[in-house]
């Protein structure tokens, strides 16, 4: 049995979360870490289950320099969903950085995306495959 | 003169290719085994320019890469289904009925009689959409109907022009249970209040909330509920006692009133802290709106 989160709880629905993600998601385009980062955490607070927030708090901790906390969003992210994209790109290059070759893996998940995601993901295993 | 030659010739390093005598044979030691060294981290350099700076996704890319995220409902991405949310407010809103509008209805019912005789959808569609309707209540109630075809068969099973108390006690149910089904798996379902009682009062199996977040006020509120049920359970224990005879049933009687005044207390407390766990997710995202707003 899963446990009730607190957006469950208070009757927080997706849609109401995703207009407060927008907004992180805007501060952490115009660079504003900090702020983007409580936005994302308060999300989190009412919702743990978010795979999206989680990867986007990763972008944040990532952006942050923070890289193996990062590492953690992304593994949150993915166990909520397996298949979530920019997790699977960030966390495989956060690995390989740190020469786990098991970044490959996450990155070959992303491959057969016809998305920039999955073209970057290409670019990084095909350059990967020649060294 | 002789000195300068004499400090030429003292020269401390050997002279190119003069031949010295071999150093002193090492005796061999045993192989020493090589350490154990950990396993060589290759650190592995992008091409400076062709990634994003933190060598991940851009936010444009994470807001526009499609999830694949099974959108299955309540208890699945941990936010609040908008169907479950519509159940809830369908089931209060036929719990107020009963509780005290549902005369007034049943008189805009009465009143309203179909020249075939039989509630029909298109009797529903009519009612739905029309003003007369409003005040009494039975627009709300066709709505409702109409956009459910299950509540339509309930109302409509017997024929009969008008809802019964008992047809809308039997749509409520339909809707929770469906509720219920949606909500399973969950250690605990926002179970449907019946007017005037709380789940636990009522008698309902329902488990206290626990929310996932909030680590203190979890523990606060799981040992509340045990404390409730516990509380429940002796009194039902202590009524079962009760024999018919009053001097002995007085007794008991006391001590029901006192575990009653006791439920009571647990209920409010409860409900407290749960209205402090909905307070500190409102003021948050007040909060977290505020600052956005400042910085626009």
């Amino acid at each position: 049995m899963s446990p009730i989160t607190l957006a469950q709880q208070v009757g927080f629905t997706e849609q109401d979360a995703q207009r407060i993600a927008d907004a992180g998601c805007d501060l952490l385009n115009g660079g504003q870490l900090e702020a983007a980062a409580d936005v994302f955490k308060g999300l989190l607070a009412i919702n743990p289950r978010d795979a999206f927030v989680h990867t986007a708090y990763g972008m944040v901790l990532q952006e942050q320099g923070d890289e193996a906390a990062a590492v953690r969003e992304f593994d949150s992210a993915l166990e909520e969903d397996p298949k979530m994209p920019v997790a699977l790109l960030n966390r495989g290059i956060l690995r390989l950085k740190r020469g786990n070759v098991a970044g490959l893996d996450d990155l070959k998940a992303v491959t057969p995306l016809k998305t920039t995601v999955g073209e970057r993901a290409r670019e990084i295993v095909k350059a990967f495959a020649q060294r | 003169m002789i000195n300068q030659v004499e400090n030429r010739n003292v020269n401390h390093e050997p002279d190119a290719g003069v031949l010295h005598a071999p150093p002193p044979p090492v005796k061999k030691k045993k192989k020493a085994q090589p350490p154990k060294l950990p396993p060589k981290v290759e650190v592995i350099a992008f091409p400076p320019g062709r990634f994003h700076p933190t060598g991940g996704a851009t936010v444009k890319e994470l807001t526009e890469t499609p999830c694949e995220e099974p959108k299955v409902g309540y208890g699945t991405t941990g936010f609040k289904d908008p169907a479950v949310r519509k159940l809830e407010s369908d089931i209060a809103f036929m719990t107020r009925l009963l509780d005290g509008d549902f005369d007034r209805l049943e008189a805009a019912f009465t009143g309203w009689a179909p020249a075939d005789g039989i509630l029909s959808m298109q009797d529903i569609l009519w009612a739905a959409d029309s003003t007369d309707c409003a005040q009494s209540g039975l627009r709300d109630v066709a709505r409702l109907i109409k956009n459910d075809p299950r509540l339509f068969n309930i109302i409509n099973a017997d024929g009969n022009i008008g809802i019964t108390r008992t047809e809308i006690q039997a749509c409520r149910k339909l809707l929770e249970d469906e509720l219920r089904v949606k909500t399973a798996g969950l250690s605990a379902g926002p179970a449907p209040q019946v007017s005037g009682t709380t789940p636990a009062a009522a008698g309902s199996t329902a488990q206290p909330i626990v929310p996932s977040v909030l680590p203190g006020l979890d523990g606060a509120i799981e040992n509340l509920g045990s404390t409730i049920n516990s509380v429940q359970q002796q009194m039902s224990e202590l009524t079962n006692q009760l024999t018919g005879d009053a001097k002995a049933d007085a007794k008991i009687q006391g001590q029901i009133t006192q575990l009653n005044t006791k439920l009571q207390m647990l209920l409010n407390l409860q409900a407290s802290l749960l209205t402090m766990m909905s307070n500190v997710a409102k003021l948050w995202s007040e909060t977290s709106m505020n600052a956005v707003r400042n910085m626009k």
